[in-house]
């Protein structure tokens, strides 16, 4: 898991530009939206995006998304469950 | 026309890879310095929390610490205060970026992250956001660093009641070359809103 979460936070500063940013600035249990990490409606798309080509999941349901992308942790959670 | 009808309340210059806010130096780092980690450099040395920054690129960057130190001088400014901002390569540095992604197969597809910054005046609506402004706002594209038309520009809109003040400036950020000068403009106090002065205040 721990594999995956660093995974993840590699590929969320990449694919959302946040070029100053390194895997160690980012916490597990860190809000990825609001206060925390401070992404925005146009980076859940992006991590829509990220879940299908990265994973095979596709999320049909947008409710969901809030829950899946809460932080790091609950994404690989969610992808670990979910993953094809 | 009065010259002296108006004020530059306070000014921030960031030069290459040096810092001033009202004459005095701020930050100094390597000249050989990425633009990037100079920028970085920066904001952590505002000591704010704002992870909305790191999203942002380089023209929006240099715009967001100069108008954040331009505040902690002469602000907090009021929700009327327009912004009037000039440059010369608009926003090449996120253009050149966002196409190169797409020509090499970086992002094949437009990558939001990229191209919500391939504007200028998006460096504009960030600087709107973080500190509460509803008011006028434009971007010109010129040669150079133009007072002869800003000062002009800028007399009108408080003259007419428009705003009750004005950051206003040349915002020049490419890949290598950082030449930000932002000054806060208001109907009282500080040094005088002219021509000459504005051009001496530019050369540092």
């Amino acid at each position: 898991m721990s594999e995956l979460t660093q995974e993840l936070k590699a590929k969320i500063i990449t694919q959302l530009n946040l070029e100053d940013l390194t895997v160690d600035d980012l916490d597990d249990n860190t809000p990825l939206f609001g206060d925390g990490l401070g992404l925005d409606s146009i980076d859940a798309l992006e991590l829509i995006v990220m879940l299908d080509k990265g994973y095979g999941i596709k999320l049909a349901d947008p409710k969901e998304g809030r829950k899946v992308f809460e932080t790091i942790q609950t994404m690989a959670d969610y992808i670990e469950a979910n993953r094809k | 026309m009065d010259k002296h009808r108006h004020s530059i309340q306070s000014y921030c210059l960031i030069r290459d890879r040096t810092i001033t806010v009202n004459g005095q130096r701020y930050l100094d780092v390597e000249p050989t310095a990425a633009l990037l980690d100079f920028l970085k450099t920066a904001y952590r040395q505002l000591d704010i929390d704002y992870p909305k920054f790191h999203k942002m690129d380089g023209l929006s960057k240099a715009i967001f610490i100069a108008v954040e130190l331009i505040a902690r001088e002469s602000g907090p400014y009021n929700d009327d205060t327009a912004l009037v901002f000039s440059n010369y390569s608009s926003s090449y540095l996120a253009d050149s970026r966002h196409a190169m992604d797409i020509f090499n197969g970086t992002h094949p597809m437009a990558s939001p992250a990229t191209f919500v910054y391939t504007l200028p005046n998006i460096a504009m609506g960030e600087i709107s956001i973080r500190h509460q402004l509803h008011s006028e706002n434009v971007f010109f594209i010129f040669d150079s660093y133009l007072p002869e038309f800003l000062v002009p520009y800028g007399t009108a809109m408080l003259d007419d009641g428009k705003t009750s003040g004005i950051l206003s400036g040349w915002t020049e950020v490419t890949d290598t070359r950082c030449d930000v000068f932002l000054y806060h403009i208001g109907k009282t106090g500080g040094m005088p809103h002219t021509i000459e002065h504005l051009k001496r205040l530019y050369q540092g």
